[in-house]
This record gives structure tokens, sequence and C-alpha cells, in this order.
């Protein structure tokens, strides 16, 4: 049986909504995403204002530091780092970008990692040795994409499905980027959905900026809009919204 | 030997770096590979602005966004982490031949802006003292996140409307109160050296003794008596938070 460890609203923390939630956090506010990059090594006003917020909501951390199909070597201290940070904040879901993001220094943007075979196993054997370094079992996320992918010998559901399978990481989902991918490259969503290991997704973020969502769910893809309810009949562990 | 993709990756991400120099690789839209820079660009100005603002009002925008693909260019290795990245970038403004063309005072604004966002996060564990000991004759406690630092302009008084006309040997300490509220004081050689005696577990008595020594000062005991006020002014400051138990 699946227990359900978050569920409803979340947020993608940034340093500058502290204020804000710090005066007034809504009702309706479930539980938090940090990214990585803001939080690491951040100590002061700004780390104890963090500490307190973690201590009352259950926290995602919704990372894209790993390059996890990237071609330089991982970076064992960064590693290092984000297991403490894991610790520090009782971190109860860790959600990698599928994507690579570094050479041998970060490149500060998410690219398409190459669809081939050779990657596939390169990207498996990374993801054993985070989820090794880590003590945990990861989730891997599809992200938007500028660049369309190349050296390509599947695609890039059939890539995902691949790895999901080979590493036995988890899957998450995020609908808005498959929104945003579908609308800028113009592949059918829906389709891509189904060919991902439905059963393996135990995170669905659903809208990360509303306006954008709704644009692409209302008016360019309507079949992504089914996307949505096909994804709540699914066993899910978490739906951000 | 790498495999194809890798070497691939690699000839992208250099490509991305340094358009300009680096050849597209095939089957790469340089479109849609320009519009990537755009936005590793964008991203990284988005983790570097805050650190910067003086700096980045200073050089104007077209400056700043050369200095930013500058350093996205060169790729000095650093963690993906936002604190880490601005410490790089204040490194590679003050080092980089690339910058050597600014006006020197930026590089020591730079330094300055950066500092005190670093003094401001850094995570520290506050240390037990005693704040009612005798910091004459006891070793100290210093604040954590307390440091010195000496500037060739007058980085405190650059603003977004004021460049300094002349260099002025500056010296300041910074450090971050038990509030997490930011302080910088006016320093000097002397202060710093005394404050480098006391990190090495010397008494404010024994510190000022050995600076009289260095100065050769003709009356030692008067030193250490009007040291005595300074080292009450260091803890007023919170400097020195106390002595050790």
């Amino acid at each position: 049986m699946k227990h359900h460890i978050l569920q409803g609203a979340g947020l993608a923390l940034r340093p500058a909504l502290l204020a804000p939630l710090k005066n007034r956090a809504p009702d309706t506010l479930q539980f938090l995403e940090l990214t990585p990059p803001d939080w690491v090594g951040i100590g002061g006003r700004v780390g104890s204002e963090l500490q307190q917020l973690t201590q009352h909501y259950p926290t995602v951390c919704l990372s894209q530091s790993l390059s996890l199909g990237g071609p330089g070597a991982l970076d064992k201290s960064v590693l290092r780092d984000l297991r403490a940070f894991i610790a520090e904040h009782n971190i109860q879901v860790f959600s990698e970008a599928l994507a690579w993001s570094a050479d041998d220094a970060p490149l500060f943007i998410n690219l398409p990692i190459p669809s081939t075979p050779a990657a596939v196993a390169w990207t498996v054997s990374r993801i054993a040795q985070v989820q090794e370094a880590l003590g945990l079992r990861i989730g891997i996320r599809n992200v938007t994409h500028r660049l369309a992918p190349t050296l390509v010998e599947m695609n890039e559901a059939e890539f995902i499905a691949q790895v999901v399978q080979a590493s036995g990481c988890s899957l998450h989902l995020d609908l808005h980027a498959l929104a945003a991918n579908a609308r800028h490259f113009g592949f059918d969503a829906q389709a891509f959905l189904h060919a991902l290991p439905l059963h393996s997704i135990d995170y669905v973020r659903v809208g990360r900026e509303h306006q954008l969502l709704d644009d692409v769910l209302a008016f360019t893809h309507r079949r992504v809009a089914r996307c949505v309810d096909d994804v709540k009949q699914l066993n899910l562990e978490a739906l951000t919204c | 030997m790498l495999s194809d993709f890798r070497q691939f990756q690699f000839a992208l991400a250099r490509h991305l770096r340094d358009p300009l120099s680096a050849p597209v690789p095939q089957g790469i839209d340089p479109v849609q590979a320009s519009a990537c820079t755009h936005d590793m660009v964008a991203h990284l100005c988005d983790v570097l602005a805050p650190a910067f603002p003086i700096t980045q009002a200073l050089l104007g925008e077209e400056m700043w966004e050369h200095a930013v693909r500058l350093f996205l260019k060169d790729a000095p290795n650093q963690t993906p982490w936002s604190s880490t990245t601005q410490r790089a970038f204040m490194e590679h403004v003050c080092e980089s031949p690339d910058m050597q063309r600014l006006p020197a005072w930026l590089q020591d604004l730079a330094h300055f802006e950066w500092l005190q966002n670093a003094v401001s996060t850094t995570p520290v564990i506050w240390p037990t003292f005693d704040a009612e000991g005798d910091v004459m004759h006891h070793a100290v406690v210093l604040n954590p996140t307390h440091v010195e630092a000496a500037y060739e302009w007058p980085v405190h008084s650059i603003d977004t409307d004021h460049n300094p006309d002349d260099m002025q040997s500056t010296y300041v300490s910074m450090l971050r109160d038990g509030h997490d509220e930011l302080h910088v004081f006016e320093s000097s050689v002397f202060r710093g050296q005394l404050l480098s005696l006391l990190r090495e577990g010397q008494t404010g008595t024994q510190a000022l003794m050995v600076l009289a020594h260095w100065l050769s000062h003709p009356m030692p005991d008067a030193l250490v008596n009007e040291g005595a006020e300074l080292m009450a002014q260091l803890q007023r400051e919170g400097v020195v938070l106390g002595v050790r138990v």
C-alpha cells in the first residue's frame, strides 16, 4: 500500500519569499521545495529562517546540481554537501533533474542528455553513485530544455523509461516542463506521458508558473490537460499544484 | 578514451561558454545554442546580482554582462552553490587579466561587497564565552564571523553616485552580531595585528606588550594602558565576545 508523504500545494521557496512567508504563510501551503544552490552553505538570518520553515513544513529537495548525464566527474563535495543538507532539513523527497548542467564546472542551464544506449548506461551508473553517496533512493525529474536533443537513438520518454528501469530510482513527473517542451518542440505530450513508466512515478509537479501552465493547458495543448486527468488517476505519493 | 556522446557534450559546453571562439558542434542549431548561452548568462546574473549591487550598477548593464560572460567562458572550477559562485566571480574580477582594464577601485569594491554578503550568511557555531571576564588578563573569544580586510581604495564611500577620486588605504573590521545584523567598522594595521595576536590565544596585555616590542615603543606600559580602551572598544563592537571559559 502506498503511503502519501506529501499532498496538496507546495511552494518552490526562494530567498525573496522568506519575508512574505514569515508575515503570513498561506493556510493551503502543505510543503516546501528547495533548490540547493540558494540554500546550501547559507547561515545567518536566511539560514535560521529557512531552518524554522523546514522544521514546520515537510520538505522536498528539487535539485539540478548533480549534472546526472554530464560528461565530467560527479563532484564528491557536492554530494557531501547535499547529504548534510538533507539531514539538516529533514528532506523527505530528493528529486534530481534528468539532464546535464556542467562540463567540469557549472553551466547554469539544463541540457538534454544525448539519448544513446551508452548515455543510458553512463547515467544509470551515476544515479547508483548518487544514491550510494546520499544514502537514499532518488527520483529523476523531466525538465524544460531550450535545445533540441542531439545524437538521438531513442525518444526522451524511452530514454527515461530505460534509465528508471535499470537504476531502480523513481520518476518525478513535472507536468509544467512536459507541457513547455511539448509546446516548444512540437511533440505529443500525451503520447510522451503514456510511454513513461507510470508505475515508477511517485511525485508529480503540476505547475510552476501557473499562468503559463494554464495557457498551455487551456489553449495550446488540450492533450496535456488530459494528461493531468490521467495523472490524477495514478496512485501517487504527492501531487503538487 | 571518452565515449562519443561525452566528447560531444564537452564540445557543446565549450561552444556555449565561448560562442565566438569555439565552433558549434555538428547537429546543433546555432540559434538554439545562442538562446542557451543567453539563458546561462541570465541565470548567472540572477545568482550574482544580489551579492554585487553597487558593482553591477557602476559597471552598467553592458559591462556587467560582459564580465559575467568572461566568467562563464573561463569556467572556474566551483560547486554550483550560489555562495561559491559569488566567491568565484569576485576572485575572477580581482584576478583575471581580462578584468584588469576595469577601474582598479572596482576590484576592491567587488571584494568589499562580496565580503559583506559572505559575513552575513556564513554558517557559524557560536562559541561559549564569559562576557564579564577581564579581557586584559585572559585569553579572549573572538566573534566567529569577524574578518579584517584591507583595501587600496575607500570602499565604504563608493556608491552608485560616488566614485573615489584618490587611493586611500582603508582597513575594515566586519562581523555579524548575535542578532544576525552586519556591522562594518573602521580598522587599522595596529588593530589588525592586535586581533591576530588575540586570535592566537594571547591575553589583551600580552598582545599589547608584543606590539609595544614590535614598535620599539619607549613606554610599553603606557601602550598597554592605552590599549585597554581599544580592547574595551573591540568588546563593545562585538569583535571580542568575552573571555574563554
